[in-house]
């Protein structure tokens, strides 16, 4: 293997920091469009056909845009925000905007799965609809949301690994860059079992939680 | 406390419509156990949503203490509906929150303090019995747990009214009788006038003052409970008069007398209220030339009046009979000839 320890320590820091700070500002997105998409819906508490229609089809061209074309598509957009272009911070934004509404699609999906009847219920009780989303809706699909961020978290971490094109580091940059470009398989493997080994670690973490929390449900 | 001004609720699907209620003209009093029996589909949940204003009516209005809630502010509707509690057949319980927190739901959308919430609560808790499962998740609950603490949390804020839909149709037979006595209580004890919706005679033999049978978003006939399966007028009502009042001849009557296996002529009586208490049947023996057998029978109480049906077999000239039958006509019993 020709890299050091140093670069490998400095990658994974960098993949780490990548797939945290997007997972705030994702999760945030994600939870929000999530939650709007659920309770403008026709039939809904908050039911809106315009805010539906107009955000519906936002996220599903977030969707379809492969990652690494949303990479250098909105590179305008990441220097408007960040001040550059270029960078480990740099690859947040793109990384946010892929992953926000890819989470918000299983954040929809977990919201559509609580029983209407409990809904109805609070409704029944005079709940202002924010009341319901805070006090009902997101607790009680509170387990699938962990399970959701953890499918979420894993694919931040692939994501990170394109980063690279526009100079973002990380660990799959590493894999590439180091290991790829300079025939260095050693280099290939370790970067690779690295990334295995926190996906595993993150896998298990999450469904801890997630057992923890649907105990009794 | 509740009326229905000719209410008619439509519910428009893509191409069709759908006509749920029509012309629903209802006066529900004050301290009353209301019951609305119907087949599914007779539009009885419908009903019970319009007076929380789960749903709003397409023509006519719902009136509950005075006011009709489709008129008011989203903030003065939440106000009102704070003021009527309902339960579920389906219990409709959090499954984030252990059975404490369930009840404490209604109290935290009205922002109470925390100690106001303990207090109700635990009283709450109390009533249905239940202070020992407070930390149990609705999960490790029986059927009829489930349902009391629907009841404790529909009651946490004092209601005035109690809507109940289907409320037993989930629960064992058992179980039924001990929730509809839970109810009773909750009516006897704080006044809480119930509206309940059913499809089980049960639920209003037992608990009922009033009913109202629904037929395909109609109601076809309403009154005291007595009073409608005594002597009930529609189909639908002598159906469901029958899952109770068990008064059709048995088929084995019938078929002796094809046989010609009496000596006499077989009548069927019926009591109703005071007639079932006075001793009609021994003062026939006793004045007439005849003898008497009783083929079959019983006695059943609804809403604590007595209703009951005999068939008796009597033997004896035809002259003597037909003042037999004129002496219990005068005495208000319902005679047929079975044949």
């Amino acid at each position: 293997m020709e890299i050091s320890s140093d670069i490998l320590v400095r990658a994974l820091q960098e993949t780490l920091y990548m797939v945290s700070v997007s997972l705030v500002f994702g999760g945030i997105i994600g939870i929000v469009l999530g939650v709007t998409l659920v309770v403008t819906r026709k039939g809904h508490i908050l039911e809106n056909r315009y805010v539906y229609a107009l955000l519906n089809p936002i996220v599903n061209v977030l969707r379809s845009i492969p990652f690494i074309i949303l990479l250098v598509a909105i590179i305008p957009l990441t220097r408007l925000i960040v001040g550059t272009s270029i960078g480990t911070t740099a690859a947040i934004v793109p990384l946010v905007l892929h992953i926000g509404p890819y989470f918000s699609r299983l954040v929809e999906n977990s919201l559509l799965e609580v029983d209407e009847g409990v809904i109805e219920a609070t409704r029944a009780m005079g709940a202002t609809p924010v009341q319901l989303i805070i006090k009902v809706l997101l607790p009680e699909a509170f387990g699938s949301f962990v399970l959701s961020l953890t499918t979420v978290t894993i694919s931040l971490i692939g994501a990170t690994a394109m980063a690279g094109a526009i100079g973002g580091g990380g660990l799959g940059d590493v894999a590439i860059t180091y290991g790829y470009q300079r025939f260095d398989t050693a280099t290939i493997v370790v970067t690779v079992v690295l990334l295995v080994v926190i996906v595993q670690i993150i896998q298990s973490i999450g469904n801890h939680f997630e057992r923890k929390i649907r105990r009794f449900n | 406390m509740i009326e229905f001004n000719d209410v008619t609720k439509v519910f428009t699907n893509k191409k069709q419509q759908v006509m749920a209620l029509q012309n629903i003209d209802l006066h529900i009093q004050q301290g009353d156990i209301f019951g609305v029996i119907g087949y599914s589909g007779a539009g009885k949940s419908t009903l019970l949503r319009l007076v929380n204003a789960l749903e709003i009516p397409t023509t006519g209005e719902v009136l509950v203490q005075g006011k009709n809630l489709a008129r008011l502010s989203k903030k003065e509707l939440r106000q009102e509906q704070k003021k009527i509690g309902m339960i579920f057949q389906h219990f409709n319980l959090l499954q984030s929150r252990n059975v404490y927190e369930n009840i404490a739901l209604p109290l935290e959308l009205e922002q109470q303090s925390k100690v106001d919430i303990d207090r109700k609560v635990k009283e709450a808790l109390a009533f249905v019995n239940l202070t020992d499962k407070a930390q149990h998740f609705p999960e490790q609950l029986s059927g009829g747990q489930k349902q009391r603490v629907g009841i404790a949390r529909a009651l946490v804020t004092n209601p005035e009214l109690l809507l109940c839909d289907e409320a037993t149709s989930a629960l064992d037979p058992q179980t039924t009788i001990a929730i509809l006595q839970l109810l009773k209580r909750v009516n006897k004890v704080f006044g809480i006038t119930i509206l309940l919706i059913t499809h089980e005679m049960e639920v209003i033999k037992e608990i009922c003052n009033r009913v109202a049978v629904m037929e395909e978003g109609a109601i076809i006939e309403t009154g005291q409970v007595f009073d409608v399966f005594a002597q009930p007028k529609k189909a639908t009502t002598k159906q469901f008069a029958q899952m109770i009042v068990r008064d059709d001849v048995p088929v084995v009557i019938h078929e002796l007398l094809s046989a010609n296996r009496y000596q006499g002529r077989v009548f069927h009586f019926k009591f109703l209220g005071d007639s079932t208490g006075k001793p009609i049947i021994s003062h026939i023996a006793k004045h007439y030339e005849v003898d008497l057998t009783i083929l079959f029978g019983n006695i059943m109480e609804i809403q604590s009046t007595f209703f009951g049906h005999l068939m008796v077999e009597i033997i004896g000239d035809d002259v003597e009979i037909a003042k037999v039958l004129q002496f219990a006509e005068q005495s208000q019993v319902n005679i047929q000839e079975v044949s």
